[in-house]
């Protein structure tokens, strides 16, 4: 099966995930099409960042299944890896890297150093041109995460996924993240993004939430007829009321 | 391959160029810095430390020669063994650390910019193990040649010292190389079956190149004639040989690399990494950061015995060395090698400078791991508050199952010493004594004397107690010495029962 056949870009089957004492992820079932934003929604510590791991390829679920493009972690890991790229909610960096060689090495580890112009746009509008030739360490949190969501953009992966990316960034360079994530999901790739706020007038495709390890509720955000940035909060807590109540 | 091995060797350079800044900085030098003046300054301590490495090994090697010498040849038998374990030891510890967990181990940074990019796993599998295996090889070549003149000293030709350096420096890279190469077999695509087993390798192999046949031994056997001061090049071409099929053996094996399995199994070497730098500070805090980080990567053993009061405080003590069973190492290695080595110096006075290498190991050895226990309770001002006994109990009671095996530990030895049964029973209950000595200046340390502003440091009251109990050793009799540790452990008793924390 070619990677190019596939319109699932992520799929998780019968997915569970244990560390060393605790069950985290419980027969989760999700799937993400291409062209698609899914926003995964969950209280804290209900497995949405060991989800996201997963999916990635950085943990290795004890059992169920996890296919990027059709195809799992394994032989095709080199293809598959240059798809994905996981921004994680503290996202690290070396200690003797600037931003800029940060960016170029990246790009370079990935075979994709044409794309530096574009890294510098994307450097540009979320602010960070100015500070490009400075170490992480020194960064704000905030700008931080945008270097690692400008590492990220860069690659254009089929498949992105994003660890609470609007906590730490101020509404501005939300607002101008969403639209790259659309321009992303126009041109054919995935986000899947964990969050508890989304930007004003944001509208994901889909949605899924989380609690104790198991999707207890998801289905197209289209419909919800809700104010995302109002009510995002409340429908964790509607779907897990509608889940407890009886039949 | 290559393009991507000369991006990580980039990588790596620029880590450490980073490093070299913090050593030169403190040498009050600027490695960033282009001007003449600095460079001049860069070169001066090149030279410096170039000329003091080279003085000190050869002042090593003569001090090597000096023990060669006075051990003589009726020890080379002993020397011969030792050449044929060093092997062995190798390969058993070497593969252990390899089939245990990935070799390959990732920082945070390269989890997210080199495990999870689309760089060759062959690149990033060789990147990382010339990493290991260059400063490894670098190491033991100072630390072979020192073997070779001990060698030299007891009778062997000047070459072999410098055949031992190089015999012995080709065997660590190679025997790094095939460790690796093992290592990254266990973790190939496919293979999670008889992964955690797979440590027990290790051990079996290390074993067959201890014992006979010849062939199995050979190793050992190029180490030995290399000792011999024997010419040594057709064992320096086997060894190259064995090399290059390692490196061999590295790239194909990376090449079916499981990444996934590679990101699992550096998660703890990634969360220490970023208190590495504190190693450098605090060596103790930092090992208590890694005792708790692999504690807490570990599923929990056993249960709390049941107890109540002083029962409980044993229980949990022993709870803990149950769950952290590298933490009864060090009560091993202190009833079975320091304290009878202090004991047996205390039975046979030697000659002045003699006392100096027992006091050295009984100060500087590894000491704070015993007491793991009672520091938790102190550290912790709010878990102390809720336990109900002075300082001197819960000392005592924390430490109890550490001094019972250095107890019992001693007492094997003692017992397997050649002296009258009077010398072996008054042996073990000075290493009784001499523990309690140790355990109690441990904890003195973390307490404050009434009317004292700071606490007493274990280097000054564990050297004046051993000296003393070395000195009425030395005047008088094993008694006179087990007596005066009797006196010190009450002292240092009081000392602890009226501290504060």
């Amino acid at each position: 099966m070619t990677i190019e056949a596939q319109t699932s870009t992520l799929m998780m089957r019968g997915v569970s995930f244990s560390y060393a004492q605790a069950t985290v992820l419980r027969d989760v079932n999700l799937s993400v099409a291409a062209g698609e934003i899914a926003v995964l929604i969950g209280r804290n510590g209900a497995g949405k960042s060991t989800l996201l791991r997963c999916a990635a390829g950085w943990s290795s679920p004890r059992e169920g299944r996890v296919e990027v493009l059709g195809q799992p972690f394994g032989e095709a890991d080199r293809q598959l890896r240059r798809e994905l790229v996981l921004v994680t909610d503290t996202p690290p960096f070396y200690d003797d890297l600037t931003a800029r060689e940060h960016v170029s090495f990246v790009l370079r580890a990935n075979h994709l150093g044409q794309r530096e112009t574009e890294a510098e746009r994307l450097l540009d509008a979320f602010g960070l041109g100015n500070a490009a030739d400075a170490y992480p360490s020194t960064f704000s949190r905030g700008m931080r995460y945008k270097l690692a969501l400008v590492l990220a953009l860069a690659l254009r992966p089929r498949l992105l996924l994003l660890d609470e990316p609007f906590g730490p960034i101020d509404p501005v360079s939300a607002r101008e993240l969403w639209l790259e994530l659309r321009a992303l999901a126009s041109a054919g790739g995935s986000v899947l993004l964990s969050s508890h706020q989304l930007p004003e007038g944001a509208a994901p495709d889909r949605f899924f939430v989380l609690d104790g390890g198991t999707i207890v509720d998801e289905g197209p955000w289209a419909g919800l007829g809700i104010d995302c940035a109002t009510t995002l909060d409340g429908l964790p807590r509607s779907a897990l009321e509608s889940a407890e109540s009886p039949a | 391959m290559m393009g991507d091995l000369m991006l990580l060797v980039w990588l790596r350079w620029r880590h450490a160029r980073g490093r070299a800044d913090y050593w030169a900085a403190l040498a009050g030098a600027d490695l960033g810095s282009a001007s003449v003046g600095e460079r001049t300054y860069l070169i001066y301590l090149a030279v410096l430390f170039g000329a003091w490495f080279v003085a000190m090994i050869a002042a090593a090697a003569s001090g090597a020669m000096g023990m060669g010498a006075s051990l003589g040849e009726s020890m080379r038998p002993a020397v011969v063994s030792l050449a044929f374990v060093v092997p062995s030891l190798l390969v058993g510890t070497l593969g252990f650390r390899a089939l245990r967990s990935s070799p390959v181990k990732l920082t945070f940074p390269d989890i997210a910019y080199v495990g999870a990019s689309a760089l060759d796993r062959r690149a990033v599998a060789l990147s990382s193990c010339l990493r290991e295996v260059i400063p490894a090889t670098l190491a033991a070549v100072p630390l072979s040649y020192l073997a070779g003149s001990v060698a030299v000293g007891m009778g062997s030709p000047q070459t072999a010292a410098g055949s031992t350096a190089v015999v012995g420096a080709l065997l660590v890279s190679a025997v790094f190389l095939l460790a690796w190469a093992a290592g990254l077999a266990r973790i190939r695509i496919g293979s999670r079956a008889w992964r955690s087993m797979s440590w027990v390798a290790a051990p079996l192999v290390a074993l067959a190149i201890l014992l006979p046949p010849a062939a199995t031994r050979w190793p050992g056997t190029a180490l030995v004639i290399a000792l011999d001061g024997a010419p040594v090049a057709g064992h320096v071409l086997a060894l190259l040989v064995v090399i290059v099929i390692g490196v061999w053996l590295v790239v194909v094996a990376a090449s079916k690399m499981d990444m996934v399995a590679v990101i699992d199994e550096s998660a703890l070497y990634a969360q220490l990494e970023v208190f590495r730098p504190l190693q450098r500070y605090d060596a103790g805090a930092y090992g208590d950061i890694v005792r708790r980080k692999r504690l807490a990567a570990r599923r929990p053993m056993w249960h709390l015995p049941s107890g109540s009061g002083t029962w409980a405080l044993v229980a949990r003590a022993l709870v803990s060395h149950v769950r952290q069973p590298g933490s009864l190492v060090w009560p091993v290695l202190w009833g079975a090698a320091v304290l009878p080595y202090v004991v047996v110096t205390v039975v046979h006075p030697p000659g002045l400078l003699a006392y100096f290498p027992p006091v050295f190991f009984f100060v500087v050895g590894p000491s704070r791991q015993l007491l793991h226990v009672f520091q938790q309770d102190i550290d912790r001002p709010s878990l102390r508050e809720v336990l109900p006994f002075n300082n001197l109990s819960l000392l005592l009671v924390d430490s109890a199952p550490v001094l019972a095996i250095t107890a019992a530990a001693s007492a094997v030895v003692m017992g397997l010493q050649a002296m009258s049964s009077e010398q072996r029973v008054l042996g073990a209950l000075l290493c009784l004594m001499l523990g309690t000595i140790v355990v109690t200046c441990r904890g003195l340390e973390r307490l404050t004397l009434p009317r004292m502003r700071a606490p007493i440091g274990y280097g000054i009251s564990a050297t004046i107690s051993v000296c003393i109990v070395l000195y009425a050793g030395a005047a008088g009799s094993l008694w006179l010495a087990c007596a005066a540790a009797v006196a010190i452990v009450v002292l240092l008793g009081f000392m602890v029962r009226f501290a504060r924390e």
